[in-house]
């Protein structure tokens, strides 16, 4: 494991600083250090878990059952697409197979410029104007394919190629493969600095985007 | 005089796009030299019709809507500033049928005051249920809620004064109040629209339950989900400590509380109360063994309360009108009024509340207005994920506790989502097991293993795979789940499954060639 840089040290400490006396602090800890970073680097976790007196695997147990908590830096926008029943009933299956083969990614995957995180939800509270999509913090209602488009340019700036691509063919393919390690690294620069990308939180990235269903997070 | 303009700010709203609407209004009133005041209220829960712009008149609030920013110049030309006519006038706000007819006792106010001013939450009856709990012993506050006959409005649908009783008494150093708002359920959006629209009433709501038990400490369990209301709830709450109404002495009366909103991290198991405790501890969310309840031994290992939004902004009207008067609403044994929400695919959707007693059909059909994509309605889900699928046939069926569970359903959270006769029913209960697998906390293995051995038999059942017998074994699994599960998540994902399997048995019995002739049907909506 990669040591922390020193700007990412300073953060989580600042973070533990003000929230460890709190009573059950963790859960508040971690949401603090996703603010500050981005997401939270698996080379916090002992420090964490050193200041808060618990284990290494209390964290990380913690980190891993909580969908929300990232362990790799997410693309520069999160695009989430709420995939639960009432959606459901207003095309949102539609609208996700359109936004995988549009952004040339499957969920819980960065395109490779670094631009788009796609991510699933289990319900945005919109229910009553289904589908629902969530960019960064905003909310939008009843989002048409068209509309989708719209808002992701908007937000993200103009969709590249991918759009052409075919349906988590060959397009989304070297995404998922080796590839994606060095991809994502250099598109988290302006995040974390250099040590943003290292080799282990890209791997883990591929790893839970090819979970797919099951081992995704939102 | 300035006129006074309401554009919400109910996140609901903003995702059709209030926010635009807002700015547009602001800068078109500069250009014509038109002072007004911009308030950012609520939502009336109207949705099809948000962005619902609002103007004070000396006639009452009037209303326009849908408004786009576009809509804006005209709206202007039109002197909408004085109420007049324009194609998107829909007259007096309050005299719209939807609205009209509602009972709103828990949403008074939401959609009508500005939802971060106490001074407008204080002009409109708020704090009064307060001062009245103020001047009474905590058994007598307990007693009120118990004989306003309410009852938990998350879903368990437990007697809240019952619940504050066995807390109330119980000996401790420290006791909480927790409230949770980890409003999971899809179709569901009430607790959403409270908090961004009324939020001083679930914190009056609270302090009036830490007072009735004897707790100084109560905390909001919200969902990531909802970053809007995070921000309204946070500025409410500043607004209370800094006049009183929270803090060490609650309205100089010498009695403490404090309150504060911890957020969840995306896990819907969190709405289950003993997970969302162990969440609020800052562990796992993993569900507890019961006994011990939370009422003895909750957070931290002390006497808490754990109710949900609506329930706990239930308390001030029974406080401030007496239990009888919300007593008088309702039905049998379910008292009072429930706030409904219309969800999925509904010409109307939004939030509808009354006393219990409507059917499912008035509730669909008067209300909502039918499907949205004009096609005969086919099934609802009622109360989230994990609510049974009632289908058309059984519309007729009154929305109440007692009347729902007769039929092998159950009212939940009070969340209505629709479905046209495009869905597949089949897959529907693929989905259920598919989310229970994904949102399982693992602690127990019915729920953990039996939610993806679902998933996998009902994939086996639409491909046609030895179907009588893997619906046999389906059936078998899900009295397994059912039985055998520690909490709601794993004992009751079987009622969506069993139901859809049980109304809408031909979903489960097409050929290959019937279920792509269906999709494509369903391509062409």
């Amino acid at each position: 494991m990669q040591a922390l840089a020193a700007h990412q040290r300073e953060a989580v400490l600042r973070v533990l600083r003000q929230l460890k006396s709190r009573p059950g602090p963790l859960l508040e800890v971690l949401h603090g250090v996703q603010r500050d970073l981005g997401y939270i680097p698996p080379p916090a976790v002992p420090l964490i878990a050193e200041e808060l007196n618990l284990s290494r695997a209390e964290v990380h147990g913690v980190i891993s059952f909580y969908h929300h908590f990232r362990s790799v830096p997410p693309g520069r926008h999160i695009v989430q697409i709420c995939r639960a029943e009432s959606c459901q009933a207003m095309g949102a299956e539609r609208l996700a197979e359109h936004a995988v083969r549009r952004l040339g990614i499957d969920f819980e995957q960065t395109t490779a410029d670094g631009a788009v995180s796609l991510h699933r939800v289990y319900c945005l509270g919109q229910c009553a104007c289904s589908p629902a999509i969530m960019i960064d913090e905003e909310v939008f209602g009843r989002v048409t394919p068209e509309r989708f488009d719209e808002l992701v340019a908007e937000h993200a700036g103009p969709l590249r190629g991918a759009a052409a691509g075919p349906l988590r063919g060959a397009a989304a393919g070297p995404l998922r493969g080796a590839a994606a390690g060095p991809q994502r690294g250099a598109a988290a620069g302006p995040l974390g600095g250099a040590a943003a990308g290292p080799p282990g939180g890209a791997a883990e990235g591929s790893q839970r985007g090819a979970a797919g269903g099951n081992g995704a997070s939102k | 005089m300035t006129t006074v303009v309401y554009v919400p700010r109910d996140s609901g709203a903003l995702a059709l796009g209030a926010e635009s609407v807002a700015l547009a209004i602001a800068r078109e009133a500069e250009a014509r030299r038109k002072p007004l005041t911009i308030v950012r209220n609520g939502s009336r829960g109207l949705y099809w019709l948000e962005p619902l712009v609002e103007i004070a008149t000396s006639a009452g609030r009037i209303a326009y809507g849908p408004v786009t920013a576009a809509d804006v110049p005209g709206l202007f030309d039109a002197g909408f500033l004085e109420g007049g006519a324009h194609a998107l006038r829909l007259g007096p706000t309050e005299e719209i049928p939807y609205l009209k007819t509602q009972q709103r006792l828990t949403f008074a106010r939401v959609g009508i005051v500005d939802p971060t001013s106490l001074a407008d939450y204080v002009a409109h009856g708020g704090f009064r249920g307060l001062e009245r709990a103020l001047a009474l012993a905590p058994a007598e506050i307990v007693q009120a809620v118990t004989d306003s006959g309410l009852r938990g409005r998350g879903g368990a649908a437990f007697p809240t004064g019952i619940k504050w009783k066995t807390v109330l008494d119980q000996p401790a150093d420290r006791k909480y109040v927790t409230c949770n708002a980890d409003e999971g359920d899809s179709g569901t959006f009430s607790d959403r629209m409270l908090m961004e629209g009324d939020p001083f009433t679930l914190i009056e709501g609270m302090t009036i339950a830490g007072l009735g038990v004897g707790a100084a400490q109560g905390y909001i369990y919200l969902r990531a989900e909802y970053p809007h209301a995070h921000r309204i709830l946070d500025e409410a709450i500043a607004e209370a400590y800094r006049a009183g109404y929270l803090g060490p002495s609650v309205r100089g009366s010498g009695k403490r509380f404090d309150l504060e909103v911890r957020l969840g991290a995306g896990a819907y198991i969190c709405g289950e109360e003993t997970s969302m405790l162990e969440s609020l501890e800052g562990r796992r969310g993993e569900v507890r063994v019961r006994p011990p309840l939370p009422a003895v031994k909750g957070l931290f290992g002390k006497p808490t309360v754990v109710n949900n939004v609506i329930s706990l902004a239930s308390v001030p009207v029974i406080l401030e009108r007496g239990a009888a008067f919300y007593r008088d609403f309702g039905t049998g044994r379910s008292r009072g009024t429930l706030p409904i929400q219309l969800a999925g695919n509904i010409k109307r959707g939004g939030l509808v509340e009354r006393a219990f007693g409507l059917t499912l059909r008035e509730l669909l059909y008067d209300y909502g207005g039918g499907s949205a994509s004009g096609r005969p309605l086919r099934a609802v889900q009622v109360g989230g994920p994990l609510g049974a699928y009632v289908p058309a046939s059984q519309f007729d069926t009154p929305f109440d506790y007692e009347a729902l569970a007769a039929i092998g359903a159950m009212l939940g959270h009070g969340g209505i989502v629709a479905f046209d006769d495009t869905v597949d029913m089949a897959g529907m209960a693929r989905y259920a097991m598919e989310f229970c697998a994904h949102e399982s906390c693992g602690k127990c293995t019915p729920c953990r293993i039996g939610s993806t051995r679902g998933v996998e038999i009902v994939e086996r059942i639409m491909e046609g795979v030895d179907r009588e017998a893997n619906l046999a074994l389906l059936e078998e699994l899900c009295e397994t789940m059912l039985h055998g599960s520690l909490c709601a998540l794993g004992g009751m994902t079987p009622y969506p499954v069993q139901s859809a399997v049980k109304h809408f048995p031909e979903d489960f019995r097409r050929s290959r060639g019937q279920l792509a002739a269906g999709h494509l049907e369903g391509e062409r909506r």
